[in-house]
């Protein structure tokens, strides 16, 4: 387990986490390369589908980041996408992934350090928790 | 181009094999199909007869839209002369879409989709089992030991109240009704922590690998278990498990019994016709209405009209098309109500077998026609005057609270229960 | 940023407008402008635009992300085409008359070629120099050659010559050069000169803004003399995540978590020793920095804060001040400091009066932050001197007529905005700025080319892909990590890619009509850049696609530089495999990529103005002056709202009625078709094409705006109003005051305010106006020999020249009791009102007083068709009931629906100079908006499937822009997204249902297929 390398999907709002996340890129801040991450206009367009898939897939972790509460770019997005995270979390602890594998993180564009932290530290909890239960 | 030509002659191989197991060659083109058609009668042009047809005499598949429109709701077949059974025909169709690529139009972003697909995982080890009674016994899938002869499967109601938490239906309470009711008749059924969907939706639309894969690990499931009969009260579970399931795989070695059709035969203390306060009309035992429901105040008073205690309450009941097409089950469900104190079942103008589609079906192709469909099934029941509209299908129920959804909130007015929920709210818990 | 170099060299043909000053009010300025079709020419003194809010960490009183809302409007003018930013220059002459000067503009070298450098930032890691950057307010280390922070604007590195060692002496020695061998584009050149620049111009705009004033000459202050005293700005970038600290709340001196802080409000500020005016912003500013501490710092207990008047005027300010008190727990004292020295254990001791005992107290702390005056720029002389105009006493530049034209210098021409003109906050200050726009436009007559945005090329959705992929090295810094010949092989394998190749520099314009070439050459049909963000670089090669005549949505790109090559240097192969990876995603989104055209919608060029207040007439006249056609509409039968009811105007003196008969004749003067005792009854339509019901006509319009202003709460009830008839409002004293007749000697006015405002119930916030109008009658009183006599409690004269007249009223002998925050005044008398009784808490004793008038400052309440009109019109109302303007900071004369703006009282109670600037903002935002006949459309926004949707209505509920709307038809109910209202956030189309809603350019199929293609094995 030791070599385990988790494989995780990140899914970062334009306006404020991607813009996090290259500022944690300008300021050279390292993290472990185990994201990839998907561009969306807002975290409120993740749907409970895209998250699903991504374990169904083979994801050991899913990250989903947006503005945060009341900075959304557009308003409200993120005040939805916290309601469907919530929902989403709770399928997917009934499908017996623990719910630590699917982060929501509220990230803004001057968040480099929380960006680089957060990817960090979500990381090592994947590597804690291991290959997901579905890929044992 | 050998690869090409193995892969058109399994097809024209299935196309044949088809026609000839749902006897769509026996079309005599009377057109009753397309009449009864719930899609056309809400307003679009949808004609089953015109699709076997055109398969049967010039080799023409269904178009991309056509394949996925069929609400699979078998009111043609039920009419058809020549039992042409044109819900199987379109869902066979369908796999041969699937493998062109033509995809369904899924609903919700396709969640329910990916969460069917998910539960084939062989690694999977659910979490959805922590709303269960108390007393019920729930077993792991790694602790099964062939001694757990009577299993109730619960099904997908755990993720659909996540999804729909919005429309406050608690699905879920219809399975915490089922096991109470089943508990009260003496039995002490075992839930499996792992088992998984049952496959209906994958196999409906055509994905038989996937309903095979869910088929099997199920199947294997029960097997460790010892089940010796298996309890569901999903009508689309119940008819997959007792149907399908022996169609595609084989004998099952066990007995599947729908928990409202056992219940009426072995009624809970509560629902006994002989009960000492019921000085009502006694009704015969899935008598209560005439078959296909001539509807005008044939209500049957029974039980609490005497019980002075409780208000008598009107409801009304939908025969799901996979509990009554399907599975035949009619009598049971009015026989529960006849038996249940201050009840008084008010039936709509069609039920039974004639009873009308809720409009949806496998989280695909849902749409403004689907809305239709539903809001003539309510206005059908509102007009029986009943407070409560029943049905042993959580589907339908959802699709019914979707319709009475409007901006994000759904509306008062008629409400929907689930006949084993509400039975148990009125029966049970009074004893 | 070798896609747009700032302009060098010869001036343009057109006259432009120079703004001078990158803050948040020049950029505002020059975007308006700059859509409105004019060249504008943005001179900026430091290295990068952005200004004080670039180093904000969040806005009040939402506590926004300040550089997130900032930075998109720095590359959105960066990117303008009618915009030059020339930064790192100064404007050194003005010469010539209104409508055609000639301006020149130093450009200092920055010693780096703009063309060339591509911001990577290698140098700076090399450079040996480490000087305090200004950036961080000298809390963090900045090289001699840098970029003053991340986001920088244009992301151009400029070497310092103070600091570099190669211009020790003064003129250049080669003694290091470390910058220029690093340097992967060889970009830097010691022997760049300076350029001088002349530009034909014809209106200037000044958003110069302020500085922090250094506290150090405060010696009881003790600011220098420790380490954990800081000033506001140092807190604040302390606060920044992006900061010298991170964000975490230290104390300098050791670093340790402090457990206790003391605000300092009034450093400087309301002080004749220093300077005599409020700096209008500090009240809350501290306020949101206690909570961000507290959050960023749990281990904080202790805010001592402490105050002279708590000003928090703005909207939702109030709540906020309340919010840091009962939320954060901070400890509100309304005393200033005497002196701040050593305390016992490494901690400070503050030294102030206790205002509840009147004895002197004291408070040991950690830390100590001084929110000390906001000072003119430093500038602000030279450039004064410059530019031919006046500067004010206080230091600012002078307005013409701070009253009837808060944009106006002394010089014609010459506008000024932001706090050049004096501390403002940022809506403020970004309503002042679209104002100044609006005036300077009107100089530039004809000479307006607004960017033509034709139909994009369009490519058949259903052709075969052929994708090519650019993987760039981005010099070292990709390549330095990340195999990009590996990643561009590898994506040659890929499905559908029928070219790929690895570039040295995919940004530069070689590589450009590289790419171009190829597209045709190889007739590609999709193209992925695996390079850097596609925050910044997305729309130039988007550019270059369509150049090529490929539909520029059927490009993508793999974020492998700021995501992956630098995040990830330590692991080089883990890196590669990454970039493979992004590229794949990219490669197979790509391929689910469908081309999209923008919508062109003709609109109708002409505004309809609400309300003909002074807000309304300025936003007419503002409008007209620009040519296009404006309809005014009044409710009443006579024009002049509010002002009808003043008699004369603070600082001026003058008679409100000369001031409401210049602008109507102005008004009158221009062809502006006014309906006097009309409301609208009915409005459909959507941006450029409002269709507006009247009693007797329907008009079409291209944009409306809301100037309903507001009414007079009465006092019902309230402190004998009712009871008595010499309890009157401020209203109907200022009735008394008309004409100039004197009061008897030693008659006793007696102002009480904050009736009805502030509030618990109703009307919580303050309603900004009422302090500076009591002051202003009582000073008039006094003049007329009366006695008068103020009952507060706070004086919010936070203008420019409120400090003055609170002043004047004091000098004068107007009197002033600070009642409790919780306690009424008690009015008492027989047929008239004849004493007051009070709970002074200056005195700190009930004081009892005569009367022979009360009056009443009471709370201005949203104008009685608010609610009708926001129904009607769909603009959301804010708690306190007036209009909600689309961003609180960003956005204060917009709203939520476009083409739909609000001005002056109808967004919330304020004065007539703040109600004048917005209105003129506004009219330039209609400049912008009906600039041309037609609006193009965003493209990627969500449309509805009509034949899959079912109306439940899920959307709608959803979308707070209103773009889904219920429709019916003879087939039945079905939404239809308006895509004028669209932003394209895709919030539905996870919502939706039935799927019905495909968010166009994100749709699921795409996203879908960059998940599975990544777990492909």
């Amino acid at each position: 387990m030791a070599d385990f390398e988790p494989r995780i999907v990140a899914f970062a709002c334009n306006w404020c986490s991607y813009a996090g996340a290259d500022l944690a890129g300008v300021s050279r801040l390292q993290y472990p390369p185990n994201i990839r991450t998907i561009r969306v206009m807002c975290s409120g367009r993740v749907s409970p589908g895209h998250i699903i898939r991504a374990f169904e897939h083979g994801a050991d972790g899913v990250f989903v980041s947006g503005c945060h509460i009341n900075d959304c770019h557009y308003g409200f997005g993120n005040r939805w996408a916290e309601k469907q995270i919530e929902k989403t979390l709770k399928l997917v602890e009934m499908l017996g992934i623990e719910p630590d594998r699917l982060k929501l993180e509220w990230i803004s564009a001057s968040e480099g350090e929380k960006f680089a932290t957060s990817i960090r530290t979500f990381v090592e909890r994947i590597k804690e928790l291991g290959r997901s239960p579905l890929q044992r | 181009m050998e690869e090409a030509r193995s892969k058109d002659e399994a097809r024209a191989a299935e196309v044949a094999s088809l026609i000839k197991d749902t006897r769509a060659y026996l079309c005599i083109d009377c057109s009753k199909c397309t009449g009864s058609c719930p899609i056309g009668k809400a307003g679009s042009v949808y004609s089953p007869r015109l699709l076997v047809q055109h398969l049967v005499l010039d080799g023409r598949d269904p178009s991309e839209t056509e394949v996925w429109r069929c609400l699979t709701c078998g009111l043609c077949r039920e009419r058809c002369p020549s039992d042409v059974d044109f819900p199987r025909f379109i869902s066979r169709l369908r796999a041969t879409a699937l493998i062109d690529g033509n995809l369904p139009q899924t609903t919700h972003g396709g969640t329910f989709q990916e969460l069917m697909r998910i539960q084939a995982n062989e690694r999977l080890r659910q979490n959805k089992m922590d709303w269960l009674p108390e007393w019920v016994n729930a077993r792991g899938a790694d602790d099964l030991d062939g001694s757990t002869e009577d299993v109730y499967f619960v099904g997908c109601a755990p993720y659909f109240d996540v999804v729909f938490a919005d429309f406050d239906l608690d699905l879920k309470g219809t399975h915490e009704a089922a096991l109470e009711l089943l508990k009260a008749t003496g039995l002490n059924p075992v839930v499996l922590r792992d088992e998984r969907c049952c496959g209906h939706d994958a196999l409906w639309s055509g994905d038989v690998e996937l309903f095979r894969k869910l088929a099997g690990r199920n199947l294997e499931m029960f097997k460790a278990a010892g089940v010796k009969r298996l309890f569901v009260s999903c009508p689309e579970g119940y008819h997959t498990f007792a149907h399908e399931y022996p169609a595609h795989l084989g004998e099952l070695g066990f007995e599947v019994i729908n928990t409202v059709k056992y219940l009426a035969d072995n009624p809970p203390p509560g629902f006994d016709m002989e009960g000492d306060t019921n000085t009502g009309t006694r009704p015969k035992a899935g008598g209560v209405v005439e078959a296909d429901g001539a509807g005008d105040g044939g209500a049957v008073t029974c039980g609490a009209a005497a019980d002075a205690s409780t208000r008598p309450e009107e409801v009304t009941y939908h025969d799901s098309c996979r509990m009554g097409r399907f599975s035949g089950i009619y009598d049971e469900p009015r026989k529960m109500l006849a038996m249940t104190r201050g009840v008084t079942l008010k039936e709509m103008e069609f039920t039974r077998a004639q009873a009308p589609c809720c409009g949806s079906n496998l989280w695909i192709n849902c749409d403004s026609l689907s809305k239709k469909m539903q809001m003539e099934l309510l206005e059908e029941a509102r007009k029986t005057g009943a407070g409560v509209m029943l049905t042993a299908c959580d589907k339908c129920r959802i699709h019914l609270a979707c319709a009475l959804m409007q901006n994000g909130h759904v509306s008062d007015g008629l409400k929907t229960d689930n006949i084993l929920r509400f039975l148990y709210r009125k029966g049970v818990r009074k004893t | 940023m070798t896609a747009k170099a700032a302009t060098t060299g010869k001036p343009t043909p057109p006259r432009g407008i120079l703004v001078i000053g990158g803050g948040v009010a020049g950029i505002q300025a020059a975007l308006d402008l700059g859509k409105a079709g004019a060249k504008v020419y943005l001179v900026e003194r430091t290295p990068s635009v952005g200004g004080r809010m670039a180093q904000l960490d969040k806005t009040l009183p939402t506590n926004d992300c300040s550089i997130c809302i900032l930075s998109p409007l720095l590359v959105e003018a960066l990117r303008h085409p009618n915009i030059d930013l020339l930064t790192y220059a100064e404007v050194t002459a003005l010469e010539g008359t209104p409508g055609n000067f000639k301006a020149r503009v130093l450009k200092r070298s920055r010693f780096v070629n703009e063309h060339d450098c591509i911001g990577c930032g290698v140098c700076a890691r090399v450079c040996p120099v480490s000087v305090p950057n200004e950036f961080e307010a000298g809390m963090g280390d900045r090289g001699a050659i840098y970029v003053p922070m991340a986001q920088a604007t244009p992301l151009i590195y400029t070497i310092d010559k103070e600091n570099c060692l190669n211009f020790a002496g003064g003129t250049y020695e080669p003694v290091c050069g470390k910058c220029a061998e690093a340097c992967p584009k060889k970009a830097i050149d010691f022997e760049i000169e300076n350029e001088e620049i002349e530009l034909d111009v014809a209106s200037v705009i000044v958003a110069t803004g302020f500085d922090e004033m250094n506290p150090r000459p405060i010696r009881n202050l003790s600011y220098g003399d420790h380490k954990d005293i800081l000033t506001g700005l140092e807190f604040e970038r302390m606060l920044n995540a992006a900061g010298p600290t991170g964000g975490r709340v230290v104390k300098p001196s050791d670093g340790s978590a402090p457990t206790s802080l003391a605000i300092v409000q009034c450093v400087g500020s309301r002080d004749e020793r220093y300077h005599s005016y409020c700096s209008r912003v500090c009240c809350v500013y501290s306020v949101k920095q206690c909570i961000v501490a507290k959050d960023h710092q749990p281990a904080i207990k202790d805010f001592h804060y402490f105050y002279r008047d708590m000003r928090a005027y703005g909207r939702g300010f109030e709540e906020f001040y309340h919010r840091g008190r009962d939320e954060t727990g901070v400890n509100f004292i309304k005393s200033s400091p005497a002196s701040i020295t050593t305390g016992s254990n490494d901690k400070l001791r503050v030294r102030y009066e206790d205002p509840a005992t009147a004895r002197p107290a004291s408070v040991d702390v950690d830390l100590v932050v001084l929110t000390c005056a906001m000072i003119a720029s430093a500038g602000t002389p030279e450039l004064a001197r410059v530019l031919g105009v006046d500067v004010e006493k206080d230091g600012y530049f002078k307005l013409k007529d701070p009253l009837g034209d808060p944009v106006a210098s002394t010089r014609e021409g010459v506008f000024l905005c932001g706090c050049a003109s004096g501390p403002k906050d940022i809506p403020d200050s970004v309503a002042q700025a679209s104002a100044a726009g609006a005036r300077a436009l009107a100089y530039v007559g004809e000479d307006k080319s607004p960017v033509e945005e034709g139909p994009l090329p369009m490519n058949d959705p259903e052709e075969e892909p052929r994708i090519g992929v650019f993987v760039c090295h981005c010099g070292h810094n990709i390549a330095g990590v990340v195999d990009s010949k590996a990643v561009a092989e590898f994506a040659a394998r890929l499905p559908g890619v029928a070219y790929a190749t690895d570039n040295l520099y995919t940004c530069s314009d070689d590589t450009q009509t590289k790419i171009e070439q190829i597209i045709k050459r190889k007739k590609l049909n999709r193209v992925v850049v695996a390079a850097c963000t596609p925050r910044t670089h997305e729309p130039l090669f988007r550019e270059t696609c369509t150049k090529a005549g490929l539909n520029p949505y059927l490009f993508d790109m793999a974020n492998i530089r700021d995501q992956c090559s630098w995040v990830h240097s330590d692991v080089p192969e883990e890196a590669t495999e990454k970039s493979k990876d992004l590229v794949r995603m990219a490669a197979f989104r790509a391929m689910n990529l469908k081309p999209l055209q923008r919508k062109r919608v003709e609109i109708d060029r002409s505004a309809l103005v609400l309300g003909g207040g002074i807000s309304g007439i300025q936003c007419a006249i503002d409008i007209a002056r620009q040519g296009l056609d404006v309809v005014l509409i009044e409710k009443e039968p006579a024009l002049g709202g509010l002002l009808r009811n003043l008699d004369h105007l603070f600082p001026s003196g003058a008679a409100a009625s000369d001031l409401l008969k210049a602008k109507i004749e102005e008004l009158e003067s221009l062809p502006i078709a006014v309906f006097k005792g009309q409301e609208i009854e009915a409005v459909d339509g959507f941006v450029g094409n409002f269709e507006v019901k009247l009693k007797d006509r329907e008009l079409k319009t291209g944009a409306i705006i809301l100037a309903t202003g507001g009414i007079a709460r009465e006092p019902k009830g309230r402190l004998g109003y009712d009871e008595f008839d010499n309890v009157i409002t401020s209203s109907d004293f200022e009735k008394t005051l008309g004409g100039t007749e004197k009061f008897n000697e030693g008659e006793h006015i007696v102002f009480i305010q904050c009736v009805g405002a502030r509030e618990e119930e109703g009307y919580t916030g303050c309603s900004r106006y009422c302090c500076q109008v009591s002051l202003k009658q009582a000073l008039e009183a006094v003049k007329r020999g009366a006695q008068a006599t103020i009952i507060h409690r706070d004086i919010r004269s936070f203008t420019r020249f409120g400090e003055d007249l609170y002043r004047d009223a004091r000098n004068a002998g107007v009197s002033f009791i600070r009642r409790k925050d919780d306690e009424d005044v008690d009015v008492r008398g027989n047929g008239r009102a004849e004493t007051l009784g009070v709970f002074d808490t200056t005195l700190l004793s009930d004081v009892e007083l005569e009367c022979d008038t009360v009056v009443l400052a009471v709370p201005l309440l949203p104008s009685d068709t608010t609610a009708r009109l926001g129904e009607m019109l769909r603009i959301p109302l804010g708690s306190d009931g007036f209009f909600l303007e689309k961003h609180i900071k960003l956005g204060p004369l917009e709203t939520n629906t476009e083409g739909i703006f609000l001005c002056g009282c109808a967004q919330y109670p304020k004065d007539i100079p703040d109600s004048l600037a917005q209105a003129s903002g506004v009219a330039a935002k209609v400049g912008a908006l009906l600039s041309k006949p037609y609006v193009n459309l965003e493209p990627a926004t969500a449309f509805v499937r009509r034949q899959l949707c079912r109306a439940c209505g899920t959307c709608v509920d959803i979308c707070e822009y209103h773009a889904p709307e219920l429709k019916q038809d003879e087939t039945g109910e079905y939404v239809e997204i308006n895509e004028a209202l669209c932003k394209g956030c895709g919030t539905c189309a996870s919502h939706c249902p039935t799927s019905a809603i495909v968010a166009k350019h994100y749709t699921d199929e795409q996203i879908e297929s960059m998940i599975d293609i990544l777990f492909e094995k």
